[in-house]
């Protein structure tokens, strides 16, 4: 452990540079080729019904403190058509995982160092991790699309809604006509739920408030039909009852079209009313993961349970506001035992040895805990 | 926006009467006037008046012997008409002075801008794409290289290497010698191979600010969270950089630009005399240092003015490239 | 707009790329066809900064004066040694520096010495030309003088101080003027009954006043004062008395109510004397005042300016000056140019513009025009373009296209060396020395790149001993108090040679003779008689031998000190080599006084410091004093100066009056301010002015030196040189004016000079 927690002396400070300046710029050398082969990113998915499956993801990233390892381990699948929600606390890898699967982590720093990530696309699958950028950008927009967490700067404050919203249809549908291009911008905005859709479409965006924005966002994600919506946190920075509105939104979306939703957040409540699936992530790996029917009935990690039990509950009086006690370890020295080990409350003997595997409970619900072990409660 | 405009113009009459009230009194509070340098001449080469009487006859002749605010109050009210008056020092038409040298001050001063502009904000751009790299701190370093030269140095390098050394370029001058056997055409060529020299030395030294700033901008609009929409859409990285991120990047550098324009026509004095350049530079300096009222008054309002009209292009250049600015 | 902005920069690129391959092409072109003639190659001349005053009447700096005079041609001329012409039409040979050399000039002229006035008959070539065409005459010469004559004329000649017959009649437009004659004590009556004159005065006084106060304002800092008034007050207030409670203008009223009509007081207070500007006024005033009272007539013309023919001139002036003929003889301006034809006619005294009016000469300021070499074509570009004048009386110039081009001193002689410029007058040191020697590359000034011309500074170092101070007893002629000086003289003498070869180089010599070598009455080194300064011991007898190092040098001098010492009367210790006493009036400590503020920075100091060194020696302080140079003014005009270092600047004539009569000697008496009495110096000195045989005079000025030097009141010690740089590349340098001189220019022959 470091002698002074956090505080590093220059002499490891430079040899620390050294060392990620070594490993990123030989992966950045590999990133960088001119011709890459395409057998090496085509792949083919494990099981034809999911559009996405994250397979042991390790996304680092190498700063001058040292690695941080965010994305540390990660497997789950997102099955065609159905909604998965990814839960956890801030600072545990969700928007990572979902910037990784867009490969739009801040290279050089951020690297996806090892896993995969295969993704069933149009005309073939393909592994994300390993492809191109140029590969990426026709998947981008297209295939899968992403709703941001800030609405009020996602937009470019020069440019009018219609014609931001024009860029990507005119991307990724060349054969289209502007006429054909503007009429389908102004149907996404109707159909997201925007009455004065001519007038936004020339209305820049400082004009809209950050309901009417993040509506813009989401048409601005629905608009090429992507088989696969990342939705990253889209109702946080929005006050409830926008939140409801947005959240209606997409619930009435999610009859409507039929990609895959992925949707991240903190908060159990959407989860509840959104996702098929939910995955729990701490510290850069999945915890637990099952359906929302399980999670919510039957939560068998520790810190599963410690979630649902914080959660306020209304018309319930107490006289303290539970909390999980203790906080999320330091990311740049991962211990090498389970993570939650220090804050929890059901420790086993087991718990001291090496992180525990993900142990099957049943066809859909996983989790890693030592609890487990040997199926059934401790 | 027209009333706007219409605002701003009125407000800038007022701001130059003022301005050019104050420049006059300054310059009548200087100690060592024209008048006085010129009877101390006069009288010491003879015809037998001595200093104070030469003091007072012309204190008459040039309107000296007035007040400050009459001598001001004279000099506005032919000013208005458009007469400027004569140059005390060049004896001819002040405006006409000011019209046989400003023009090769800018030209020089406009090549510069357009080079500047062309050179300093890709390579702005540049280094702030590829942030902490090889590039970027070579760019950088060249940059500030460039700043902190100063420019009489950097000339007489520069001469030392072309001139002398290469024997490329005449060592100082605006013509060559065979300037008047050549056809029109060939005489423009012969001033523009004369100016390429003085035009590396002021645009060196003026690109690194600028490419910095343009850096900085870069980098602030690079790291939000717009261009990360941009990319999540699947544009290609030149889009992203070129369409997206450098409209944002433009607005400040749009409102420098219109604060260069008094530049345009000032003199880069000490390149001009280095290169020989018959600018406004020398002429406008000597007239200073001299006591020269009306080509200082002339060229100080002209200035004024410029400015002036420099902020105003500048608000309205802001209006116009970044729409949350607009008032409707 | 990135596209937009693309497109601009690459036409220019291309534009500049062109106009470089241009420049290559017209280089090529004009060498090419130039093969054969290279008189389309322009010459490029270097020179400052114009003022863009390029008339022969009213240019100010030497520039304009440079421009003005390629255009004009003289009356007379002058020979390398600064010696008039007198028969320019058929031409004068003179020898100069062991060459023989033809000298031609448009007119001749006889001097006729009468015993109270002096005539100057001048003929003028009947063919000479302007540039335009015009056929240079007599009305053109009575012109020039004219204008230059003119009561309203306030340019840099001084023709107007030559003592014309019925010049005064002219200014004051009265036949009776030259009789009227204002006494020194008619003045001083004026001064005190006269009201019109106080009057004159009390203006005078108040203007001034005036003036002060506003110099004031700019220079209280500098005297240390807190403020305007502070220093204005203890300038010219009176001592004691509170001005505190008057406004700033009512102080300025008081205190020239308080002067008055007292200009002497308030000269004293300024530092001046006043008279000297009050008096012309009151005599104007006075000699007005007596014309009206007696009469006389209108006067239109100068009666001792004269037209005979079209081609013959006479002029007469009252007495006789040497150098009036200088002013005589100046340049010839066309009166159909400068003045108005129409107003010239002779008879009726019009000379081709309004008297007083001098509005239509001033108007053509910026383009000269004249019979001289060259014609001015335009002034663009901070360059003067001179194009040949074919019908030059001495040729047509076998140059077709001179170029005057503003440059600055650094690029002197860079420009020389890269093409920029071919011919120019850069300041001359031991570094430009150093410089031109490494690129010519054969470390000499002339070489394959650059040919040096070496010209003589106009005047020459030296250094004085005062006579009333540096004696022996109360006879500062006496024997004894020369010796004292010899001591002195010789020893400052032998270190002459190292201080300006460590200051100056071999850019400067050492003279032997208090003249510098420009002038023509100068003692030149093949001339017999030509004797080393201080080179003899008390006896007589040479000190130095060829052979001798300069170690023993200096020992021999120190030895001839005790020797001139010992005869003066000094006592000295044979035991400890010292003197011990100095005899009645002399003292065992002399100070002297050089101008270089402090930093030792003069030629000659090493030459005060080493001879400093050498007097401790024997017991002698010799102190060496470095103040400012304004100090150093201040003190010679007190005469409280022993010792002192100092230059002198030349005139063209040799005249030795100002400097050595004894009537300028004694404090603030004038200019000999080595207080040198001699009455047979000056008895040699007024005869030599009167006469105008050259080698008489040269004779007389020879025996003058002698006597200066025996009376060992200076030392002469540099004569430093300047230089113009021609391109030995470009320029045909076997056709360049040969021997320049400061009388006789790079320019006196320019017509000759040919290109590569």
């Amino acid at each position: 452990m470091a002698k002074n927690d956090g505080y590093i002396s220059a002499k490891e400070s430079r040899r620390i540079s050294r060392e990620n300046r070594k490993i990123t710029s030989a992966m950045e050398k590999k990133k960088n080729r001119k011709r890459v082969d395409p057998s090496e990113y085509e792949t083919c998915m494990k099981d034809s019904n999911n559009i996405l499956e994250i397979d042991d993801l390790h996304t680092f990233f190498f700063t001058d403190i040292g690695t941080v390892k965010s994305v540390n381990g990660v497997s789950f699948e997102v099955p065609k058509g159905k909604t998965v929600g990814v839960v956890g606390e801030s600072g545990c890898g969700k928007s990572v995982t979902s910037l990784s699967i867009m490969q739009l982590v801040q290279r050089p720093q951020g690297q996806i160092v090892s896993g995969s990530i295969r993704f069933d696309g149009e005309q073939r699958c393909i592994d994300i991790a390993k492809a191109t950028t140029s590969v990426m950008q026709e998947i981008r927009g297209k295939e899968i699309s992403m709703i941001f967490q800030e609405p009020m700067t996602s937009l470019n404050p020069v440019f009018r809604i219609g014609m931001q919203l024009n860029e990507v249809l005119e991307l990724h549908n060349p054969h289209m006509t502007a006429e054909q291009v503007k009429a389908r911008t102004i149907e996404m905005l109707e159909l997201v739920g925007i009455a004065n859709s001519e007038g936004v479409y020339n209305m820049y965006p400082h004009e809209l408030s950050g309901g009417m924005r993040q509506r813009v966002m989401i048409a601005m994600a629905l608009c090429c039909d992507p088989s696969l919506i990342i939705a990253d946190e889209p109702t946080t920075a929005l006050d409830v009852t926008i939140q409801a509105q947005i959240l209606d939104l997409l619930r009435g979306l999610k009859e409507k079209i039929n990609s895959s939703i992925m949707l991240i957040t903190h908060d159990l409540g959407v989860i509840a009313e959104m996702a098929d699936y939910v995955v729990v992530m701490y510290a850069g790996k999945v915890v637990e993961k099952g359906t929302a029917a399980e999670i919510f009935a039957n939560p068998l990690h520790p810190y599963t349970i410690g979630l649902l039990a914080s959660k306020p509950v209304v018309n319930k009086k107490v006289d303290r506001l539970y909390s999980i006690p203790g906080k999320v370890p330091n990311p740049v020295n991962m211990p090498d035992y389970c993570y939650f080990k220090d804050r929890c409350e059901m420790c086993v003997e087991k718990c001291s040895g090496p992180y525990p595997d993900m142990i099957k409970v049943s066809d859909t619900h996983f989790v890693s805990c030592y609890r487990y072990c040997d199926g059934g409660d401790k | 926006m027209k009333k706007f405009i219409l605002k701003r113009l009125l407000m800038a009459v007022m701001i130059l009467f003022f301005v050019s009230f104050i420049i006059y009194a300054l310059m009548r509070c200087m100690p060592m006037d024209f008048v006085t340098a010129l009877a101390q001449k006069k009288a010491q080469s003879g015809a037998g008046k001595s200093v104070s009487e030469w003091i007072a006859q012309l204190n008459a002749v040039y309107g000296l012997d007035k007040g400050l605010l009459q001598g001001y109050g004279s000099w506005i009210a032919k000013a208005v008409t458009g007469d400027f008056g004569e140059s005390w020092k060049y004896t001819i038409p002040v405006t006409e002075k000011f019209g046989s040298v400003i023009w090769y001050s800018f030209v020089l001063n406009i090549i510069c801008f357009v080079l500047e502009m062309a050179i300093a904000i890709p390579l702005g751009i540049l280094a702030a794409r590829k942030q902490y790299s090889r590039t970027d701190y070579t760019i950088t370093t060249f940059a500030l290289m460039g700043i902190s030269l100063p420019s009489f140095f950097f000339a007489t390098v520069l001469k030392l290497i072309f001139c002398v050394k290469l024997g490329w370029f005449d060592l100082f001058g605006v013509v060559s010698k065979y300037h008047e056997t050549m056809t029109p055409f060939m005489k423009v060529l012969d001033m523009a191979h004369h100016y390429i020299l003085p035009v590396i030395t002021l645009t060196i030294v003026s690109i690194g600010s600028l490419m910095r700033y343009t850096r900085t901008n870069m980098l602030e609009v690079l790291n939000s969270d717009y261009i990360r929409t941009a990319r999540a859409k699947g544009l290609s990285e030149k889009v992203v950089i070129n369409k997206h991120a450098f409209r944002n990047t433009l607005i400040p550098i749009i409102t420098l630009v219109g604060g260069m324009l008094p530049g345009l026509f000032s003199g880069a004095m000490i390149t001009e005399t280095l290169f020989g350049i018959p600018g406004i530079g020398y002429v406008s300096y000597q007239a200073m240092v001299e006591g020269d009222i009306p080509f200082t008054m002339f060229y100080m309002l002209f200035l004024a003015m410029l400015t002036l009209l420099g902020t105003l292009l500048s608000d309205i250049l802001y209006a116009v490239v970044d729409p949350r600015v607009r008032v409707h | 707009m990135k596209k937009v902005i693309a497109l601009i920069l690459s036409v220019m690129m291309c534009a500049s790329v062109l106009a470089a391959c241009g420049d290559k092409d017209t280089d090529s072109k004009a060498s090419g066809t130039s093969n054969g003639s290279s008189s389309s190659t322009p010459l490029v001349v270097g020179y400052n900064q114009f003022n863009e005053k390029f008339s022969p009447f009213f240019s100010e700096s030497g520039y304009d004066m440079d421009v003005a005079s390629m255009t004009q041609v003289g009356l007379l001329t002058t020979d390398r040694a600064g010696g008039i012409i007198y028969n320019g039409i058929e031409g004068e040979e003179r020898e100069y520096n062991g060459t023989k050399y033809t000298y031609k000039g448009i007119a001749n002229v006889s001097v006729e010495k009468g015993d109270d006035k002096t005539v100057y008959n001048i003929k003028i070539r009947d063919d000479i030309k302007f540039s335009d065409g015009h056929v240079l005459d007599a009305d053109d010469v009575i012109f020039s003088y004219y204008v230059l004559l003119d009561p309203a004329y306030t340019g840099n000649s001084t023709l107007n101080s030559l003592d014309l017959v019925g010049y005064k009649n002219y200014l004051y437009n009265n036949s009776l003027a030259d009789t009227v004659e204002i006494s020194d004590d008619e003045i001083k009556t004026a001064i005190e009954s006269n009201d019109d004159v106080k009057a004159i005065i009390a203006d005078y006084n108040s203007a001034l006043l005036k003036a002060e106060w506003d110099w004031a304002a700019s220079a209280y800092e500098s005297y240390g004062m807190e403020s305007q008034r502070a220093l204005y007050e203890a300038a010219y207030g009176t001592e004691g008395k509170d001005y505190s409670s008057l406004s700033d203008e009512e102080l300025v009223d008081a205190i020239i109510e308080e002067y008055g009509l007292d200009f002497e007081k308030l000269g004293a207070a300024y530092g001046a004397d006043l008279s000297a500007d009050l008096n012309p006024k009151i005599v104007e005033f006075l000699t007005n005042a007596k014309l009206a009272e007696l009469g006389g007539d209108p006067v239109g013309n100068i009666a001792g300016i004269e037209k005979l023919s079209q081609t013959e001139i006479r002029v007469t002036t009252n007495g006789y000056g040497a150098s009036d003929i200088y002013q005589i003889g100046n340049t010839v301006s066309p009166m159909h140019y400068y003045g108005e034809e129409s107003k010239y006619d002779y008879e009726n005294n019009k000379f081709g513009f309004d008297k007083g009016d001098l509005s239509h000469v001033e108007s053509m300021t910026t383009k000269p025009m004249g019979a001289g070499p060259y014609k001015f074509v335009k002034y663009e570009n901070k360059i003067v373009y001179f194009e040949a004048n074919e019908t030059y009386f001495d040729g047509a110039p076998k140059i077709k296209n001179v170029q005057f081009k503003e440059v600055e001193d650094a690029d002197k002689i860079p420009g020389v060396q890269t093409g920029t410029i071919d011919l120019t007058d850069p300041s001359l040191s031991l570094e430009s020395s150093k410089q031109i020697g490494e690129i010519n590359g054969n470390g000499d000034l002339n070489g394959d790149v650059i040919t040096t011309s070496l010209v003589d500074n106009l005047g020459y170092g030296y250094i004085g001993i005062n006579a009333d101070k540096v004696k022996v007893g109360k006879e500062p002629n006496s024997d004894a108090s020369k010796n004292l000086r010899r001591a002195f003289a010789t020893v400052l003498s032998v270190y002459r040679e190292v201080a300006i070869d460590s200051y100056y180089g071999n850019t400067a010599e050492i003279i032997n003779y208090p003249m510098s070598n420009t002038s023509w009455a100068a003692p030149q080194k093949s001339d017999a008689g030509y004797e080393v300064a201080y080179a003899k011991d008390v006896d007589g007898n040479d000190i130095y031998t060829a052979d001798m190092s300069n170690e023993d040098k200096y020992a021999a001098a120190k030895d001839a000190a005790i020797g001139f010492l010992k005869a003066a009367g000094y006592t000295f210790d044979d035991a400890s080599g010292k003197f011990t006493a100095a005899p009645e009036g002399a003292s065992m400590t002399y100070k002297a006084s050089i101008g270089s503020g402090g930093g030792g920075d003069h030629p000659n100091f090493l030459v005060l410091t080493e001879t400093s060194k050498l007097f401790k020696e024997i017991g002698i302080d010799f102190i060496v004093d470095d103040i400012e140079f304004a100090t150093l003014s201040e003190l010679m005009n007190t005469g409280e100066q022993e010792i002192w270092t100092m230059a002198w600047g030349a005139t063209i004539d040799p005249d030795m009056y100002q400097v050595y009569h004894s009537s300028n000697a004694g404090p603030g008496a004038g200019s000999n301010y080595y207080s040198i009495r001699d009455n047979e110096l000056d008895s040699l000195i007024l005869e030599a002015r009167q006469s105008e045989d050259q080698s008489y005079r040269k004779a007389v000025y020879k025996q003058c030196l002698d006597i200066i030097l025996d009376w060992a009141v200076e030392i002469p010690v540099y004569q430093r040189q300047n230089c113009i740089i021609f391109s030995s590349e470009r320029i045909n340098t076997a056709t360049v004016t040969p021997d320049i001189t400061p009388f006789y220019g790079w320019m006196a022959e320019i017509h000759n000079m040919e290109m590569k």
